[in-house]
C-alpha cells in the first residue's frame, strides 16, 4: 500500500503540469478521436474494390440507391475509381489530422515541460544551501533538462495514447462485432496472456529505468565539477586520470542503459506475439468461413486489417504502458526537489518590515543559539548576544570557530537547531524572508560575482538603481579607478565568476555590491583579506564611513581592521569566550589579548599596560 | 562544416564489427518485411478461391503433404505467425545493438570532447558558460550516434525495403511498378529545397537550449549571492523568458518537420489511389490477379515508411549538423599552452629548488589590456621570492606563467636555463606545487583532496602533510575523519579549513617550486604563525614564490618584489628596501604605524 501510494502521489503531484496545458489537450484529444475514426475507416476502399469491384457481390441496397439518384450506374469501373478516390479522400484528411497533432503536441508539450523546469529552478533557488550542499550542481542541473522531460511522456502515456487507442478499439471492435460475433469473440482469447505480462515487466521496468538515469546522472555531475575547479586540475596534473574516470562512468552509464533496453524489448516482443497469434488464428477461422462461403474475400480481408489496427493499439497502449513506468524514475527525481523540506521559509503569518524609507533599526538579538550543518556536529552552542542598533562588532577567534556560521544566521540562510534571533524584537523567522534579506548586505570570503556587466553585479541587489549611484558605490569601494581602465568601463562583461580580475578586484566589486544596496544591517566577512595594505587602508576609511549608523558584523583577522569596532567578540569553538571593547579586552588578558600580540611581535612588551 | 561527420569518423570505426552485424540484420529484416503479404496473397488466390497452387509453388503442398484447403489455409496462417515472430526478433536485435553502439559512440566523443576541455586554458574557460560547456560534453556529442543510427541506419534500411518491394512489383506488373516508382519523383525536390532551413533552425534552438543550462548553472553555483540579494525572481524571470524563447525557436523547427511532412503525404496519397484505379482496372481485364493487386498495394502502404524516413533524414541530418557544430567550434580551439614537439622530460625532483627566470615578458589575457610589462627577474635555486603590490598589479598573472596556465606573448621563462615551452607540459606542473586563493576542494574525501596531486601516497603520508599544515586536528574531528566526503567546493567547511586542505594537498605533492598565492589570508593571526613555521621549513630547499599582503607573512623572504601596475617596480632584500624609500617601504611603515596608533590609544 505504501509503495502503491507513492507512486499515485507522483502522478497527483504531477498533474497540475498538464491539467495547466488543456486548451492545447483538448484539441490533440480532438483530433486523436477523429483520427481514430478515420483509421476505422481506412480497409473499406478495399472491400469495395475487391469484393463490389472486382468480386461478384452485389452492393447492398443503400449505395445502389444513392447512386441511382445521381444517375450513376455502378460498373466495375465506375466501383474502382470510387475505391481510390474514397482512399485518397481518406489518406489526404489523414494526414491532415496528423500533421495538425503534431504541432498542437509538439508546441502543449513543451511547454508543459519548461513550466516543470521553471517550477524546479524556482524550487533549487530557494531551498537552502544546506540542501546544495549534499547534491552537486551538475546533478541539479540534470533533474531541470532531462527529467523534467517526464511530463511530456506522462501526459502522451496518461492522455493521449489511452484515448486514442482505447477509442480505437472500441471503434473497431463495434464494427467488428457487427460484422462476425465468432471472430471477434475470437481475436480477444489471448488478452489475459498481455494483462500477466503487464504485471510481470511493470516494476522491473522501472526500476532499470532508474538505475540508468541515475548513471547518466552521474556523468554529467564528474563533467560539471571538473571544468569548474580546472586551476586545481591542470596545476595537478589529473587531467589523465580524470579521463579514466569519465571512461569509468559512461560505461557504467551504457551498461545499464542497455539493461534498460533490453528488458523494454522483451517486453514488446512478449506482448507482439501474443497478439499476433491472436491474429493468426483470426485469420484460420476466418479463411475457413470464407471456403465454407460464410464471409465474402473483401469482407474477411477488412477484418483482417481490422485486426492489424488493433493490433497495433494494444500494443501502442502496452509500450504505453512500458514507458510509463521508465518514466515514474524521472517523476522520483524531479519531486525529490519540489517536495525537498525548504527548511528556510516564511512562516504563514509572516510580516513584512518597513521598507527602505523607514527601515529596520537593527537592534540584534541571538537568544540561546545552538546550530549544526549536521545534526549531530554542533558548530555554534548556546550563543546569547545584545547587539544595539547600529553598533559595529567584531568577531574573532580561530578558524573554523563558527564565525562565518554565526553571521550566516541573521539573513536566515539556516535556521538555528535551538534557540532564536530577534531583529527589533521580533523572531526572525516571523519576518518575511524577501523583507528580512532586504535588510542585510552582506560581503563573503567568496565574491561569487556572476558573468554579467560590471555595472550590473554592482546594482545585483538592487537593479533599479541608476549609473551614478553604481558609480558612487564603486568609488566608495575603490573600485571605480581599475573599472574605468577597462575596454568598455562599466559595461565590460565578466567572465564566470570574475574569473578575469584579480582576487582584489573581485573583492572591491562585491563590497561595491553590498554598499549600494544600502541595507541597514551590514555584515563583512573578511572583507579586505585579498587587498594590500593602501587598498585596504582607503577601503577601511571608505568603510568606516559607512558602517556608521548600521549595525555591523565584520569578521576579519587583522586586527587593523577591526580597531574601530565598538565591541569585540571572541569565539571560540562555538561558543562566546570574550565580549568587550578592545581596551577592556587587553586589560583582562584572556585570548583577545594574545591574538592581539601575535600581530604585533614587536609591541608585546607594550601589550601589558 | 560541411564534412563534419569525416572529422568525428574516428569514433564510429572501432564499431565496425557492430555495425556490419546492424547492416546484416537490416538486409534480413527488409527481405521479411517484403514477404510478409505473401501469405495472404497465397490464401485470397489458391485458398480461397479453391484453385490450386501453380507449378512454382506446388512443391510446398507436397514437402508438407498438403491435401485439403483447409490445411494450406491453417499452414499459411501459422507461416505470418513465423514470419512476424522472425521480423520482430530481428527487430530487437537491431534496437539493441543499436542503442549500445549509439551510446557507445557518444560517450566516446563526449570523451575526447572532456579531455580536450580539460586542456584548454584558463584563458578560454574564463570567457565560458560551464554549463554551456556540460551541455556540449553530455547532450551535443550525441552528433555521431545521430549521424549513424539517426540517418545512416534508417538510410540504409528504407533503401533496402523499398530495392526488394520495388523488384518483386515489377515482376508482379511493370506497369503498376512504373506508377509507383512515378509517386516518388517529387521527393528529392522538396528535401533540396527545405532542407538548409531546417538546419539552420535546428542550430538556433540548441544553442537556446545551452543558454538555458548555463544560466541555471551560475545561478545554483552562486546561490549564495542570489539568496543574499533576494535575486531569486529575477533569475526565475530571466529563465522563463528564455524557456519562451527556445519553444519558439523549436516551434519554427517543427513547422519545417510538418512542410516536409505534408509534401511526403501529399505524393504516397495521390501514389496509393493511383494505383488502386490502375490496379483494379488490371484485374478487370486478367492480367493480375486479386492477390497481387493486394500484394502491391500492401506494399505501396508499407513503402510509406520507408519514404518518410527517407524524406526525414533531412531533419536528422541537420539536427546532428547542427550539434556537431557546436562539438567542433571547442575540438577546434587551439590548446594554447602544448607540448613543443622534443618536449623534455624533466627528472623526479630538481635538488635544492630549480632557478627561474624571467626574460623580458609581457602578457595579457585579452589583446587589448596588457597585464605585464616586460617582466624581468632571476630567482636562484631554493630562493624565497616575496612578492607585494597594489591589487591587479599582476602577482598571481606573473606566478601563473611558471607552470605554464599560459605562455607570454613575448620572452620567456626558463627553469635552469630551459625555456619552460621545452618542456613536457605534465613533467613541469609535476615540478611545482601551488596554493591558490580559491581552493578549488572537490567532493571527494578529505584524504583524497590532500592525495589529490600525488593518488598513490599512504595514509601517514597524507596525515603527515595534514599535520603540517595545521589541518590534522579538524580532520579528524569531521564525522569520518579523513574518509569523510566533502560536499561540493568544500561547502561545509570555513574558509580557513579549506586553505588548510589546499595547504596540505600542496605540501603533499612534494614539488621542488613552491608557489603560494595568499596562503593565510582566510587565518586568524595564531593558526597563521603556526602555519608560517611549517611553511618556512618546506620552503627551505625549494625555490618559493609567496603572494602576500601581511608583511609579517613576508619578512622573511630572500627578497621581495614589488609589482606595481604590471612592471617590477623594486626587488630587493627588506633591509635594501626600507633603506630606498620607496612603495615597500611605505607599504610597512603604514602596516607598523597603524600598530602603533592602536597602542597610544
Amino acid at each position: 500500500m505504501g509503495v502503491q501510494k507513492t507512486i499515485r502521489y507522483r502522478y497527483t503531484r504531477l498533474m497540475p503540469y498538464i491539467r495547466r496545458q488543456w486548451p492545447g489537450l483538448t484539441l490533440i484529444l480532438l483530433l486523436t478521436l477523429i483520427t481514430a475514426a478515420v483509421t476505422a475507416l481506412m480497409p473499406w476502399p478495399l472491400k469495395i474494390l475487391v469484393d463490389y469491384a472486382l468480386g461478384d457481390t452485389a452492393l447492398p441496397e443503400f449505395l445502389t440507391d444513392s447512386l441511382e439518384r445521381f444517375s450513376l450506374i455502378p460498373t466495375p469501373l465506375f466501383l474502382i475509381s470510387l475505391a481510390s478516390l474514397a482512399s485518397l479522400a481518406l489518406f489526404a484528411l489523414n494526414s491532415v489530422l496528423e500533421v495538425s497533432t503534431t504541432w498542437s503536441w509538439s508546441a502543449t508539450g513543451q511547454r508543459m515541460v519548461y513550466d516543470l523546469a521553471a517550477d524546479l529552478f524556482h524550487r533549487l533557488q530557494r531551498l537552502s544551501l544546506l540542501f546544495h550542499s549534499k547534491h552537486p550542481v551538475g546533478d541539479s542541473l540534470g533533474r531541470l533538462t532531462v527529467d523534467t522531460w517526464c511530463v511530456f511522456t506522462a501526459s502522451q502515456a496518461l492522455l493521449i495514447t489511452p484515448v486514442q487507442n482505447l477509442f480505437t478499439i472500441a471503434t473497431i471492435g463495434f464494427i467488428a462485432w457487427q460484422m462476425d460475433t465468432q471472430l471477434t469473440l475470437l481475436s480477444l482469447v489471448l488478452s489475459p496472456f498481455l494483462a500477466a505480462s503487464a504485471v510481470f515487466f511493470g516494476n522491473r521496468l522501472r526500476k532499470r529505468a532508474r538505475q540508468s538515469r541515475e548513471a547518466q546522472s552521474n556523468v554529467m555531475a564528474f563533467v560539471h565539477q571538473t571544468l569548474t575547479a580546472l586551476p586545481v586540475v591542470q596545476a595537478f596534473g589529473t587531467e589523465q586520470r580524470n579521463r579514466r574516470r569519465f571512461q569509468d562512468l559512461s560505461s557504467d552509464a551504457v551498461t545499464r542503459s542497455q539493461r534498460n533496453v533490453l528488458l523494454k524489448n522483451s517486453f514488446g516482443l512478449i506482448n507482439g506475439l501474443t497478439i499476433t497469434a491472436g491474429a493468426a488464428i483470426v485469420l484460420y477461422a476466418g479463411g475457413q468461413k470464407v471456403i465454407s462461403g460464410t464471409l465474402s474475400v473483401g469482407s474477411l480481408l477488412v477484418f483482417v486489417a481490422y485486426m492489424r489496427s488493433l493490433q497495433g493499439a494494444i500494443e501502442s497502449l502496452l509500450n504505453t504502458y512500458g514507458n510509463l513506468k521508465g518514466v515514474e524514475a524521472s517523476m522520483e527525481r524531479v519531486l525529490d526537489v519540489l517536495d525537498a523540506e525548504q527548511e528556510v521559509q516564511d512562516a504563514p503569518d509572516a510580516v513584512v518590515l518597513p521598507d527602505y524609507s523607514s527601515r529596520a533599526a537593527g537592534c540584534i538579538n541571538f537568544e540561546g543559539v545552538s546550530f549544526g550543518y549536521e545534526p549531530d556536529r554542533m558548530v555554534l552552542h548556546d550563543i546569547s548576544l545584545e547587539i544595539r542598533q547600529g553598533e559595529t562588532i567584531a568577531l574573532v577567534g580561530a578558524t573554523g570557530a563558527g564565525k562565518t556560521t554565526l553571521v550566516s544566521l541573521i539573513p536566515r540562510f539556516f535556521d538555528p537547531c535551538q534557540g532564536r534571533l530577534m531583529l527589533d524584537g521580533v523572531d526572525i523567522r516571523n519576518i518575511k524572508l524577501t523583507s528580512l534579506r532586504k535588510q542585510v548586505s552582506l560581503v563573503m570570503q567568496e565574491s561569487f560575482l556572476l558573468p554579467l556587466t560590471v555595472a550590473e553585479n554592482i546594482a545585483y541587489g538592487r537593479p533599479e538603481a541608476s549609473r551614478e549611484e553604481i558609480i558612487t558605490a564603486a568609488v566608495a569601494a575603490n573600485a571605480d579607478e581599475f573599472i574605468r581602465r577597462l575596454p568598455e568601463g562599466y559595461d565590460s562583461l565578466l567572465g564566470e565568476r570574475g574569473a578575469t580580475f584579480s582576487g582584489g578586484q573581485r573583492q572591491r566589486l562585491a563590497i561595491a555590491r553590498a554598499l549600494l544596496k544600502n541595507a541597514p544591517i551590514l555584515i563583512l566577512d573578511e572583507p579586505t583579506s585579498a587587498l594590500d595594505s593602501q587598498t585596504e587602508a582607503f577601503l577601511l576609511e571608505a568603510l568606516e564611513r559607512l558602517m556608521r549608523g548600521r549595525t555591523t558584523f565584520i569578521i576579519a583577522h587583522r586586527l587593523s581592521t577591526i580597531r574601530n569596532a565598538d565591541r569585540i567578540l571572541v569565539l571560540d569553538e562555538g561558543r562566546v569566550a570574550e565580549l568587550g571593547t578592545h581596551q577592556e579586552l587587553i586589560l583582562v588578558n584572556g585570548p583577545y589579548a594574545h591574538f592581539y600580540a601575535l600581530q604585533n611581535p614587536d609591541t608585546h612588551s607594550q601589550v601589558v599596560a | 562544416m560541411k564534412r563534419w561527420w569525416l572529422r568525428l569518423i574516428h569514433h564510429v570505426t572501432p564499431f565496425s564489427r557492430q555495425l556490419a552485424v546492424l547492416i546484416l540484420l537490416i538486409l534480413i529484416g527488409a527481405g521479411l518485411t517484403a514477404l510478409m503479404p505473401w501469405p495472404m496473397k497465397l490464401i485470397v488466390d489458391y485458398v480461397l478461391t479453391a484453385q490450386s497452387l501453380p507449378e512454382n509453388l506446388a512443391w510446398l503442398s507436397s514437402t508438407f503433404e498438403i491435401r485439403e484447403a483447409s490445411e494450406l489455409l491453417a499452414w499459411l496462417a501459422l507461416s505470418t505467425l513465423c514470419l512476424f515472430v522472425a521480423s520482430r526478433g530481428i527487430d530487437v536485435l537491431k534496437a539493441y545493438i543499436q542503442h549500445g553502439v549509439g551510446n557507445r559512440m557518444m560517450y566516446s566523443l563526449g570523451e575526447e570532447l572532456f579531455d580536450h576541455l580539460q586542456r584548454l586554458s584558463l584563458r578560454f574557460h574564463n570567457r565560458q558558460h560551464s554549463g554551456d560547456l556540460v551541455r556540449r560534453v553530455t547532450t551535443d556529442s550525441g552528433c555521431v550516434r545521430e549521424l549513424v543510427i539517426g540517418v545512416f541506419v534508417p538510410a540504409l534500411s528504407s533503401f533496402a525495403s523499398l530495392l526488394i518491394m520495388f523488384t518483386v512489383m515489377w515482376h508482379l506488373s511493370p506497369l503498376l511498378s512504373a506508377i509507383a516508382m512515378f509517386a516518388a519523383v517529387p521527393m528529392p525536390v522538396i528535401i533540396r529545397i527545405l532542407a538548409p532551413r531546417m538546419t539552420e533552425r535546428t542550430y538556433v534552438q540548441q544553442e537556446y537550449e545551452g543558454r538555458m543550462m548555463a544560466l541555471a548553472e551560475q545561478t545554483l553555483s552562486g546561490l549564495p549571492v542570489v539568496q543574499a540579494f533576494g535575486q531569486e525572481d529575477r533569475e526565475e524571470r530571466r529563465f522563463r523568458a528564455l524557456s519562451v524563447c527556445t519553444i519558439k525557436a523549436y516551434l519554427r523547427t517543427v513547422v519545417s518537420q510538418i512542410q516536409f511532412s505534408v509534401g511526403v503525404s501529399t505524393t504516397t496519397a495521390v501514389g496509393t489511389a493511383v494505383l488502386m484505379a490502375a490496379g483494379g482496372i488490371q484485374v478487370l481485364n486478367g492480367s493480375l490477379s486479386v492477390g497481387s493487386l493486394l500484394v502491391f498495394l500492401t506494399y505501396v502502404t508499407a513503402l510509406y515508411g520507408p519514404m518518410e524516413t527517407l524524406a526525414y533524414l533531412s531533419s536528422s541530418y541537420a539536427s546532428a549538423s547542427a550539434r556537431a557544430r557546436r562539438v567542433l567550434e571547442v575540438l577546434d580551439t587551439d590548446q594554447e599552452v602544448v607540448d613543443a614537439p622534443g618536449a623534455q622530460v624533466l627528472p623526479a625532483h630538481i635538488k635544492g629548488g630549480g632557478g627561474i627566470s624571467f626574460k623580458g615578458v609581457n602578457f595579457g589575457y585579452e589583446r587589448s589590456r596588457t597585464v605585464l610589462h616586460d617582466i624581468s627577474l632571476e630567482v636562484q635555486p631554493g630562493e624565497t621570492i616575496a612578492l607585494v603590490g597594489p591589487t591587479g598589479a599582476g602577482k598571481t598573472t606573473l606566478v601563473s606563467l611558471i607552470p605554464r596556465f599560459f605562455d607570454p606573448w613575448q620572452g620567456q621563462v626558463t627553469l635552469d636555463g630551459m625555456d619552460i615551452r621545452d618542456i613536457e607540459l605534465v613533467s613541469l606542473r609535476k615540478q611545482v606545487s601551488l596554493v591558490l586563493q580559491d581552493p578549488f576542494l572537490l567532493p571527494l574525501t578529505a584524504a583524497e583532496n590532500v592525495a589529490y596531486g600525488r593518488p598513490e601516497a599512504n595514509r601517514e603520508e597524507i596525515v603527515a602533510a595534514a599535520v603540517a599544515a595545521n589541518a590534522d586536528e579538524f580532520i579528524r574531528r569531521l564525522p569520518e575523519g579523513y574518509d569523510s566526503l566533502l560536499g561540493e567546493r568544500g561547502a561545509t567547511l570555513s574558509g580557513g579549513q579549506k586553505q588548510r586542505l589546499a595547504i596540505a594537498r600542496a605540501l603533499l605533492k612534494d614539488a621542488s617550486i613552491v608557489i603560494l598565492d595568499e596562503p593565510t589570508s582566510a587565518l586568524d593571526a595564531r593558526t597563521e604563525s603556526q602555519l608560517l613555521e611549517a611553511l618556512e621549513r618546506l620552503m627551505q630547499g625549494r625555490t618559493t614564490f609567496i603572494i602576500a599582503h601581511r608583511l609579517s607573512t613576508i619578512r622573511n623572504a630572500d627578497r621581495i618584489l614589488v609589482l606595481n601596475d604590471g612592471s617590477v617596480a623594486e626587488i630587493g632584500t627588506h633591509q635594501e628596501l626600507i633603506t630606498a624609500g620607496k612603495y615597500y617601504q611605505r607599504l610597512y611603515s603604514m602596516q607598523t604605524t597603524r600598530k602603533h596608533d592602536f597602542i597610544d590609544n
